[in-house]
């Protein structure tokens, strides 16, 4: 080991949602005094307004810090920071690749949970060093015996000694640091070896191209050295290496061990791709560090301008958010309904509301996004195979020999007295229970084989109003399964409005049918006429519902001349109707789109 | 020779002697003369104040209404017209519209305002049945209500108005249909058909929608007693010129008329509106306000009120209140006011939109009667 590795710890916090991580992540920062307390936001980390909303982190952020110990010694610590939810399971195992050790954060109050796990076994699948710390230890409901009990039974990870630290009132940070420098292993590797570096994030930036976040594992690399991305066999030309802390800070090189940024005149980040190896192009490593992959869309749906927004800025947003997202993508499509749109292609279901939420706010278009959909995997009675992620090009049935659907095994952690319920509502949508483990006496685990195309749809909402929030949820792909699915089509007034089309499977057509007629009854406004809602599978109605007419809608009286007010009134009812969208002789208003894909307590 | 501008009067007097079931007009009971009479004064300074900013402008229709302006005691009434003739320059043969109550009205006040000048009335009758008149919370009974314009005839009142209301919790179509052929049967030159709006903070409201205990009458129960009792008036031999009101031909009110034909209009009294040299604005509605006004001698003007709307929202103006009117909108005069083309402005496909609804004709754009019943979705497509 080289002298100034032994004075480096490379870690990343994991936790599940409102565990806490992001404030744990704020104190240490704070007190190793990088930022100070009037320049701290709150949160440094999540640093979208998005995120900080949802007190989620999407967007990874790393940050080197440094730490006098009272060993006497300095230590550089390098934060990397995980994203927070299941659709980004890849992203976190890169990140984590980067690491020695990983502090994970649960909640003193909550125990252990579903995520937690998931992301413990990702920390464990790269023989990282896991250190628990309980947090929120301030609030009364505080259980940390039983919590560490639960650590050590569950995880199997010594917990006895645990740090217990309030992040919110900045309790026990100091310990914890102590803690890091002992606990976590300083980094190894070689700086006289060929350059072997990770890709575990990147950015664009409109100055510099891409940025990209790496943790050098052998070599070193120097501004003016021609690399070359392993898997992807491009050369680049490094134009700047630096450090964040937290902003950028150039540096004359990064050395094994090291972890910082390295901009090399990448036009987009789908170039310098997560989890690819950097090597030198003069002296290249023999192998790519393991693990890479290329991440799939598993959740499509389409975007489209709503009325009276231009398509161009639609497409303009897309291509912004996509110089940034190497696993979101896009193409044009067109829809009868909706005209000149995009299909979109996501991670997860979180990915895709992101991406249409931050459509909304910080582009501030208006757009409407379709039923989301999984790809399905169609044979065709030729034996070729074609795989389908718009219902509306699922070949014609007479062609199609089987349809196969993407299948997840899903982890479905929760209170016990909760399991009948998560047992139906699984059950509903088809899982099947592989098994259950009990993780304390009042935890339970649940194993389920699900399709994906029933987690995607309301299956999170359900769990969480089921559980009152305190179920959680992991899954990841398994496989294709043959399965009888169906497409089914929504008529409004007797036209065929094909932006409503869903793929689903044939035992739920029927109640599926029968719900999106209801949802569209309730949002569909009363027309000049009546405006029957129908739910077909080729030619056959299953469902039907009917908006009836309204007869009036006259201001009798005059005012006594008060142009103003009726002027307001008309404006009023003309705003209403801009958020309509007009499908044949019927308007539709934009939310329709959102209602039928809600989960309904009631239903 | 200097040219003259037409301008309508409008005068309100926002005194009741009780609130009605439906009304969310600007009113307020009143129990004494003291404050009418007051009132009155305050009226004829505002005039006053007025008497520079018409100069140009001679007034073709006066329009008295309320509230009840029959409740004004006969010498404030007098006053009130002897300061609007003495400020406005008013034409002979100008329309001078009081509109009366049944309750508050006598024989002497209808001899007065012929004396006054006064030579149409507009009589709140409402309905010829008890049961409607006492939901609707009116003073007057059918009888009064009927004597009342016998009385008006015989004072010599040669042009009169009757207001109905129709769509009444209770009220069925048979004893609206029954109301309209009564009000037929007495031959006014005018009458005036309303549908009721059930409106929010109004007694009638929270009786139906808070209490449920009375019924709304459904909407389309409401249609049929709007086109039957139009069917009457048109086989009776009125003109149904604009959405809610009927005539005799040339007895259609030129003072409404003003409202819908883009013409002048200068409102007074408390929260009167004003569509006055390009500007639209209403007095105060809080008579602290407008009291304090009328003392500094000032027009009593919300300023907050005062809207300059820019062409296009004047076009759209002209466009929705015209449409009100049976003729409808005839495109040549809208493009000798803006100098383009309706449909350059608006897109021609709301015609397709609202087939059946809205046609054009001989150069006349104008709503049918099936779209009168939903004039506000059509007219709101030209805001």
């Amino acid at each position: 080991m080289n002298d100034y590795q032994e004075y480096i710890r490379n870690f990343s916090i994991i936790a599940h949602i409102d565990h806490g991580k992001s404030t744990l992540a704020d104190r240490i920062i704070e007190k190793t005094g990088l930022v100070s307390q009037r320049e701290m936001r709150e949160q440094f980390l999540d640093n979208m307004d998005l995120e900080r909303e949802r007190g989620i982190t999407i967007k990874l952020q790393t940050t080197r810090l440094l730490f006098h110990s009272k060993d006497g010694n300095d230590y550089v610590f390098n934060l990397i920071d995980t994203p927070g939810h299941v659709d980004f399971t890849y992203e976190v195992s890169r990140s984590l690749a980067a690491c020695e050790g990983a502090v994970l954060v649960v909640d003193a109050t909550q125990g252990v949970e579903a995520q937690t796990l998931a992301n413990v076994y990702l920390a464990m699948d790269e023989d990282l060093e896991i250190m628990p710390v309980l947090n929120k230890i301030d609030l009364p409901s505080a259980r940390p015996d039983e919590v560490k009990a639960e650590i050590e039974e569950v995880i199997g990870v010594e917990a006895e000694d645990a740090p217990m630290v309030s992040a919110k009132e900045g309790t026990g940070i100091e310990e914890l640091l102590e803690e890091i420098v002992k606990k976590i292993p300083a980094p190894k590797g070689d700086e006289k070896d060929r350059l072997k570096a990770l890709i575990f994030d990147s950015y664009y930036d409109n100055y510099k191209g891409v940025v990209i976040y790496s943790r050098i594992f052998d070599g070193a690399v120097t501004k003016g050295d021609m690399i070359r991305l392993m898997n992807s066999g491009k050369n680049y030309e490094v134009t700047e290496v630096g450090m964040y802390s937290p902003g950028p800070v150039e540096c004359d090189r990064l050395r094994a061990g090291e972890v910082g940024y390295i901009c090399a005149s990448i036009k987009q980040v789908a170039d310098a791709r997560v989890g690819d190896t950097i090597t030198l192009a003069s002296d290249p490593a023999d192998e790519p560090l393991p693990g890479y992959k290329k991440v799939q869309s598993m959740v499509y749906c389409g975007i489209y301008p709503a009325e009276g927004e231009k398509y161009e800025n639609v497409k303009d947003a897309l291509e912004k958010l996509q110089v940034n997202d190497a696993a979101f993508h896009f193409e044009p499509e067109t829809s009868t309904a909706l005209g000149f749109g995009f299909r979109c292609g996501f991670l997860g279901l979180l990915h895709m509301e992101i991406i249409v939420e931050r459509l909304e706010r910080e582009f501030d278009l208006a757009v409407i996004t379709t039923s989301p959909s999984v790809i399905y995997k169609v044979v065709l009675t030729d034996g070729s195979v074609k795989m389908v992620q718009n219902p509306s090009n699922l070949p014609d049935p007479v062609m199609i020999d089987h349809i196969e659907e993407p299948m997840v095994k899903a982890d479905i952690m929760v209170p016990k007295d909760y399991v009948g319920s998560i047992m139906e509502i699984c059950q509903e949508r088809r899982g099947k229970l592989l098994n259950m483990e009990y993780i304390t006496e009042n935890r339970v685990n649940l194993h389920y084989d699900m399709p994906l195309n029933e987690v995607i749809y309301d299956f999170f909402d359900a769990l969480k109003s089921k559980t009152r929030g305190y179920g959680s949820l992991d899954y990841e792909f398994s496989r294709y399964e043959p399965s009888k699915v169906v497409k089914m089509d929504i008529l409004l007034n007797k036209d065929l409005v094909d932006a409503f089309s869903m793929i689903v499977h044939e035992s739920k057509a029927y109640s599926r049918g029968r719900f999106v007629c209801a949802k569209l009854k309730e949002v569909i406004p009363m027309h000049q006429f009546e405006v029957p809602i129908q739910a077909s599978i080729g030619q056959k109605i299953i469902a039907r519902e009917t908006v009836r007419a309204y007869r009036k809608d006259v201001i009798a009286k005059c005012y006594g001349g008060d142009i103003s007010r009726k002027k307001k009134l008309l404006e009023k009812q003309k705003e209403g109707k801009k958020r309509m969208r007009q499908f044949g002789t019927v308007e539709v208003p934009q939310e329709a789109f959102t209602a039928v894909l809600k989960y309904d307590d009631n239903k | 020779m200097t040219t003259t501008n037409d301008l309508g009067l409008y005068v309100h007097v926002p005194f009741c002697r009780g609130k009605c079931s439906y009304c969310d007009f600007l009113s307020f009971a009143c129990q004494n003369d003291q404050l009418l009479k007051e009132y009155a004064r305050a009226l004829a300074v505002e005039m006053r104040t007025r008497r520079q900013d018409v100069e140009g402008y001679s007034v073709d229709s006066v329009f008295i209404g309320g509230g009840t302006p029959s409740l004004m005691p006969i010498e404030s009434f007098q006053l009130l017209m002897r300061e609007v003739r003495d400020n406005f320059h008013v034409e002979e043969g100008a329309e001078i519209t009081v509109e009366v109550n049944p309750a508050s009205l006598t024989r002497e006040k209808l001899e007065m305002y012929r004396e006054c000048g006064i030579n149409r009335l507009s009589i709140g009758v409402q309905s010829f049945d008890n049961r409607t008149l006492r939901i609707l919370g009116r003073l007057h009974d059918k009888n009064e209500a009927f004597n009342m314009i016998q009385t008006a005839r015989k004072a010599g009142f040669d042009n009169i108005n009757i207001d109905l209301i129709f769509g009444v919790p209770t009220q069925t179509l048979k004893n609206w249909i029954d109301t309209v052929r009564q009000g037929i049967f007495l031959q006014p030159e005018h009458i005036s058909l309303y549908s009721l709006q059930l409106e929010k903070g109004t007694d009638l409201y929270r009786r139906v929608y808070d209490e449920e205990s009375l019924n709304a009458v459904p909407e389309i129960v409401d249609r049929e007693m709007y086109h039957d009792a139009v069917t009457l008036l048109k086989g009776a031999g009125y003109h149904h010129y604009e959405i809610s009101n009927a005539a005799l031909p040339g007895y259609e009110s030129r003072h409404n008329t003003k409202y819908w034909s883009y013409q002048e209009y200068l409102g007074l009294g408390l929260g009167a509106s004003s569509f006055f040299r390009g500007q639209r604005f209403k007095n105060h509605e809080k008579m602290s306000r407008y009291i304090k006004a009328i003392k500094e001698n000032k027009p009593p003007v919300d300023e907050d009120s005062i809207e300059k709307y820019t062409e296009r929202e004047e076009m759209g103006i002209y466009v929705f209140t015209g449409l009100r009117k049976a003729e409808g909108v005839n495109l040549k005069e809208f493009r000798d006011r803006f100098g383009v083309d309706l449909f350059t402005v608006y897109d021609p496909a709301i015609l397709r939109r609202h087939k059946g609804m809205i046609n054009l004709y001989d150069d006349q754009l104008y709503l049918t009667e099936a779209g009168m019943d939903v004039s506000n979705r059509i007219m709101a497509e030209f805001v």
